[in-house]
C-alpha cells in the first residue's frame, strides 16, 4: 500500500465518522430548546388558596384498577378520593384521622341520635343537591348508597372486592354474599334523604369503616354500561374532579368538576398523574420543574442528599404511617414456643439504630400500637436493647450456648436490609440466624401456612382503619390464629386478651375503651409472639409552587385540598 | 426457497408450543398464590378462594393448560389478573415503543460498532486500534443502567438537549428514542466492532485479498468489494439475535427512560405473577425470534451465493 492509498483511507474513514457526528448534530439541532429548565426560585408565600393550575405527581407504580369497591391501593386511593365521595369520610387536615361527614351531614353519634339501639342501627341523613358528574348529571340519593353498599357486598357483581369482612356486621350481608339473596335487609331507605344501616351486633367503631372508599356511592345506571373490569378504568362519581383519561403505564389525567357540592373547590383546574414513573427520576423532573410532587416518595439513596440540601430541604414533608415492621416467632415451633426465648429476643434486637440504618425513614417502635393508632402509649417501653439480659434468658430457657435458625424475609426494601442488621443483633447473643430470602409473592404464601413450620421472620400491618381493633383481629385473635391464610402467623392467641376483645367490641369509642386495648398491648408484649421494631415514615416533597401540601393519615395525599401557586 | 420458508414457519408453530408449555410450568412452579397478589393482604380465605375459582386455579394443571391453549387457538391470549385488561391488546399497544427502541438501538449498534471494527482491522495495533479496544472492553463491561442513566442525566437534565420523559405522550416522536437507542448501540457496537475485526482479519490474510490487490484493484474497492462482503455473516447473525432479544422488550432501558414498552410491563406481570400477561408476553417474543432467525437465514441467501436451501 503507498502513501497516497493511506490517506485515502484516512480521509474515508474520517469523512465516514463525521457523518456519525453530523447525524447526531441534527438531531441536537432539532432538539434544542425543547424542554425549559425552571430553577426553584422564590415565589413569594402565598397561603391563600389559588384557583387554576395543573398539578403534576408522578407514581411509581399504576393503580390496578379505579373501581371503590375493589381498589387497595395508594395510588388508587388518592386517586379515588379525588373523583368519588361516601357519606363519611377522613378530615382533611393534617394530624391523625378523624372521621367527618362528606355526603351525610353529620357523623351518627349516641348524642345526635345517629346511633340507636344500642350500637345496632346506624342512621344517615344526606344532603341535598349532591349530583353524580356528567354525563349522568342526576341527584344522589339514600337508594343509590343502598345500591353501591350491595354491589361492593355481592361477589357476583363485585367477585374481586377484597373487604367485604369488614362489612360483615351488616343485617343480611351473609346471605347476599352467599348468593341466597339478591339484597341485604339490614340496608334500609327510609326516604330519599335517609339511609338506616342495621348490624347483627353493637359495633361502635362501624363509622371508620363507613368512611373507607370501598362505600363510595356510584351511579346505577353508568355501571351498567360497563363490564366489571372495565367499570375500573371509567370512573365516574360526585368528587371534586372529573375523569378525562388514562393512558395505560403513562398517565391518568382529572379534571375539574365545576358542579362539585362544595362550592369554591377544588381550587385546581387539572390534575395529571405519570405512571410507572421511577422514584430517582421523579426526583430529578421536580428539582427541574416538571413535576410538583412525588407520589412514591423520595428515593431512599438520595434521601440524605435531599434532606441536607438547602434549596430543597423545606419541601421534605414527613408522615408517619399507621403501619409497623415487627418480627414475628412462631410459638408452635421450637425453640419460639418458650416465652423466655421470645422474651430474650425482645431484649437482643437494637430497634435504635433502625432510624438511621433506614435514612431517617422509619421511628422506633417498642410496642404494638404505632403512633396514630389508639392504645398506642407514648413513651412505653416493654423492653430496653440488653444483649446481657438476652443471654441470660436464653440461659434460663435452657439454651446457654444459643441456638441456630433460619431467618425467613423477602426482598422488597426494606425488609433485607433489616434482617442482616437483626442477624447481627442475635449472632452477639448467641443465635446464629440464616438469612432465607424469598419473593415477595412466595413470602406471603409460605408464612401464612401453619404446615409449613417457618420459626422466625419479618413482617409488617399497614391499617385499614384508626382503630386498634384492626391490629388485635387480624394480628392476635384466636380465629386468626387458628386459620391458613391470616396475619397471625406467630399462630399465638391468650384467653385474657380473648376476653378483653370481647369486652371491647361493644364499646363505644372513648378512653375506657382504649384503656382495655392497652391492657391486651400489656400481655402481647409480655408473653412475646413478636418483637416490635419500627414505625415507617413516608418522606416526600413537593415542588415550591404547590400549595396547602400535607399528608394525610387516611389516604396519605389529599389532592382536592392542594393548589398551584 | 418458498417450501424451505414454508418448513420453518411451520417449526416456528413447535417452537412457541413448547415454548408455552416451559414457560406455563415454570409459573405454576412458583409456590405464590397469584389470587393473593390480587386481593391484597388483607383478604379473608373466602375472597381468595372466590377469586381462585373465577381464575380456575383451583382446576388441575392439565385442564388449566388446555383451557389456555384452547383459548389461544382462538386468538384469546387471556386477561391480566391485575387489570383484567386483554393480554393481546396491551401487549400490541405497548409493543411500538419497544420496536422503537429495538430500530434506534440496531442503528446505532451499526453506525459505531461498523466503523470502529473495520479501523480495528484495517489498522491493526495502531493507536485506533488500542483505543477501540479499550471502547470494546467499557462497552461490554458497562452496566446497562448505569449508562443509560449517565446519558439520562447529562443529556434530559443537565443539558436539556434531549426532551424528558415526562413529557412521553405515547407519539412516536423519534427524539425520545434517540437516548435509549444509543444507551443499547454503545453496549452493543462492542460486540459488533470485535466481530467484525477478527473476521476482517482472518480475511485481508486470505488469497484472493492478495489477488485483488495484485490485479491494482484501488484499496476501496477491494476492501468494499471482496473484504466486506465477505465480513458480514458474524454482523448478520448478531443482527439477527439482537432483533429478536431487543424486540422482546429491554427491560432496563426501557425503566430507566420511563418508555412503557413490553419488557417493563412484563417485568410487572413477573412481580405480579400475572400468569395471562407473562405467557402472553413470552410466546410473543418466543414468535418474534423465531421470525427474526428466519429472516437471518434468508439474507444469508442474498449474501452468499454458496448458501442455498431446499
Amino acid at each position: 500500500m503507498g502513501v497516497k492509498r493511506h490517506r485515502q483511507h484516512f480521509r474515508w474513514t474520517v469523512t465516514l465518522l463525521a457523518l456519525v457526528a453530523a447525524a447526531g448534530l441534527v438531531a441536537l439541532a432539532a432538539g434544542c430548546g425543547s424542554s425549559t429548565t425552571s430553577s426553584g426560585s422564590a415565589t413569594p408565600a402565598s397561603t391563600t388558596p389559588q384557583m387554576g393550575g395543573t398539578l403534576n405527581v408522578s407514581f411509581q407504580g399504576e393503580p390496578t384498577g379505579l373501581d371503590p369497591a375493589v381498589a387497595w391501593e395508594i395510588e388508587s386511593w388518592s386517586i379515588e378520593h379525588c373523583i368519588f365521595n361516601q357519606l363519611l369520610t377522613y378530615a382533611t387536615a393534617p394530624g391523625p384521622a378523624v372521621v367527618t361527614p362528606d355526603i351525610a351531614t353529620e357523623v351518627p353519634t349516641v348524642a345526635n341520635g345517629g346511633i340507636e339501639n344500642g350500637g345496632k342501627t346506624y342512621i344517615f341523613h344526606l344532603r341535598h343537591g349532591v349530583m353524580f358528574q356528567a354525563p349522568v348529571s342526576r341527584e344522589v340519593t339514600a337508594a343509590d348508597f343502598k345500591w353501591s353498599l350491595e354491589r361492593m357486598l355481592n361477589p357476583k357483581m363485585s367477585p374481586r372486592a377484597p373487604a367485604g369482612y369488614l362489612y360483615s356486621s351488616i343485617v343480611g350481608v351473609t346471605a347476599l354474599a352467599n348468593g341466597k339473596a339478591a339484597h341485604a335487609s339490614g340496608i334500609k331507605v327510609i326516604d330519599p334523604y335517609t339511609l338506616e344501616i342495621d348490624l347483627t351486633q353493637p359495633n361502635y367503631v362501624f363509622n371508620d369503616v363507613m368512611a373507607l372508599p370501598f362505600t363510595a356511592v356510584m351511579a346505577k345506571e353508568w355501571v351498567a354500561k360497563y363490564s366489571n373490569s372495565a367499570i375500573a378504568r371509567h370512573p365516574l362519581g360526585t368528587g371534586p374532579f372529573v375523569f378525562d383519561h388514562w393512558s395505560n403505564g403513562q398517565e391518568i389525567v382529572l379534571k375539574r368538576n365545576p358542579n362539585y357540592f362544595v362550592s369554591g373547590r377544588p381550587y385546581l383546574d387539572e390534575l395529571k398523574f405519570e405512571l410507572a414513573s421511577s422514584s430517582t427520576t421523579a426526583l430529578l423532573q421536580l428539582e427541574s420543574g416538571q413535576i410538583d410532587v412525588l407520589g412514591s416518595g423520595i428515593p431512599s439513596g438520595q434521601y440524605v442528599q435531599v434532606t441536607n440540601n438547602p434549596t430543597w430541604k423545606g419541601q421534605v414533608t414527613k408522615a408517619p404511617q399507621v403501619a409497623w415492621y415487627y418480627v414475628f416467632m412462631n410459638v408452635q415451633v421450637k425453640p419460639f414456643n418458650n416465652p423466655l426465648v421470645r422474651q430474650a429476643m425482645n431484649y437482643a434486637i437494637n430497634t435504635a439504630k433502625l432510624q438511621k440504618l433506614l435514612y431517617g425513614q422509619a421511628e422506633p417502635l417498642n410496642q404494638v400500637f404505632p403512633v396514630g393508632m389508639p392504645g398506642h402509649v407514648d413513651g412505653a417501653q416493654f423492653y430496653s436493647y440488653d444483649p446481657a439480659k438476652a443471654k441470660a434468658l436464653l440461659s434460663q430457657a435452657g439454651y446457654p450456648n444459643g441456638f441456630s435458625v433460619t431467618f425467613y424475609t423477602h426482598n422488597v426494601d426494606p425488609m433485607p436490609k433489616l434482617a442482616q442488621t437483626i442477624q447481627n443483633d442475635l449472632s452477639a447473643v448467641g443465635v446464629k440466624a440464616q438469612i432465607k430470602q424469598l419473593a415477595e409473592a412466595p413470602y406471603w404464601t409460605l408464612i401464612e401456612r401453619q404446615s409449613a413450620k417457618v420459626p422466625i421472620g419479618l413482617t409488617d400491618w399497614y391499617m385499614d382503619y384508626p382503630d386498634p381493633s384492626d391490629w388485635i383481629g387480624p394480628l392476635f385473635s384466636k380465629s386468626a390464629a387458628t386459620t391458613d391464610g391470616s396475619a397471625n402467623v406467630s399462630w399465638w392467641w391468650n384467653p385474657q386478651v380473648e376476653a378483653l376483645y370481647a369486652q371491647s367490641q361493644p364499646m363505644e369509642p372513648g378512653p375506657a375503651r382504649t384503656k382495655l386495648y392497652e391492657q391486651m398491648q400489656q400481655i402481647i408484649m409480655q408473653q412475646a409472639p413478636i418483637v416490635p421494631l419500627d414505625q415507617p415514615i413516608l418522606t416526600t416533597m413537593s415542588s415550591k409552587s404547590t400549595g396547602g401540601f400535607y399528608t394525610s393519615a387516611a389516604w396519605t395525599f389529599d389532592f382536592p385540598s392542594y393548589w398551584k401557586k | 426457497m418458498g417450501k424451505y420458508i414454508v418448513r420453518r414457519l411451520l417449526w416456528a408453530v413447535v417452537v412457541v408450543f413448547c415454548v408455552s408449555l416451559i414457560t406455563f410450568l415454570l409459573a405454576f412452579a412458583i409456590p405464590a398464590d397469584p389470587a393473593k397478589q390480587i386481593a391484597g393482604p388483607h383478604a379473608t380465605p373466602q375472597v381468595l378462594a372466590q377469586i381462585r375459582h373465577s381464575l380456575s386455579l383451583d382446576r388441575p394443571l392439565y385442564y388449566q393448560y388446555g383451557l389456555y391453549m384452547w383459548h389461544i387457538a382462538h386468538g384469546n391470549l387471556g386477561y391480566s389478573y391485575i387489570n383484567q385488561l386483554p393480554v393481546t391488546q396491551s401487549i400490541l399497544q405497548r409493543f411500538p415503543a419497544t420496536v422503537m427502541i429495538a430500530v434506534f438501538g440496531i442503528l446505532f449498534e451499526l453506525l459505531i460498532g461498523i466503523p470502529i471494527g473495520m479501523i480495528s482491522a484495517l489498522r491493526q495495533y495502531s493507536v485506533r486500534d488500542r483505543a477501540f479496544t479499550v471502547f470494546s472492553l467499557v462497552g461490554v463491561s458497562m452496566p446497562t443502567f448505569f449508562l443509560g442513566m449517565l446519558l439520562l442525566y447529562f443529556f434530559a437534565f443537565r443539558i436539556s438537549i434531549f426532551p424528558n420523559l415526562a413529557a412521553y405522550s405515547g407519539a412516536l416522536h423519534p427524539l425520545y428514542f434517540v437516548l435509549p437507542g444509543l444507551t443499547l448501540g454503545v453496549t452493543g457496537a462492542a460486540w459488533y466492532s470485535r466481530m467484525l475485526r477478527s473476521k476482517m482479519l482472518d480475511i485481508l490474510n486470505a488469497d484472493y485479498v492478495k489477488a485483488a490487490r495484485a490485479k491494482g484493484l484501488p484499496e476501496r474497492t477491494v476492501i468494499w468489494r471482496h473484504i466486506m462482503r465477505n465480513a458480514w455473516s458474524p454482523i448478520i447473525t448478531l443482527l439477527g439475535m439482537d432483533i429478536g432479544w431487543f424486540l422482546g422488550g429491554v427491560v432496563i432501558v426501557e425503566i430507566v427512560f420511563g418508555i412503557p414498552g413490553i419488557g417493563w410491563q412484563a417485568w410487572q406481570a413477573i412481580e405480579n405473577l400475572d400468569h395471562p400477561m407473562i405467557m402472553g408476553t413470552v410466546e410473543f417474543a418466543a414468535l418474534l425470534v423465531v421470525l427474526a432467525n428466519l429472516l437471518t437465514d434468508i439474507a444469508y441467501t442474498w449474501l452468499d451465493p454458496r448458501v442455498k436451501y431446499s
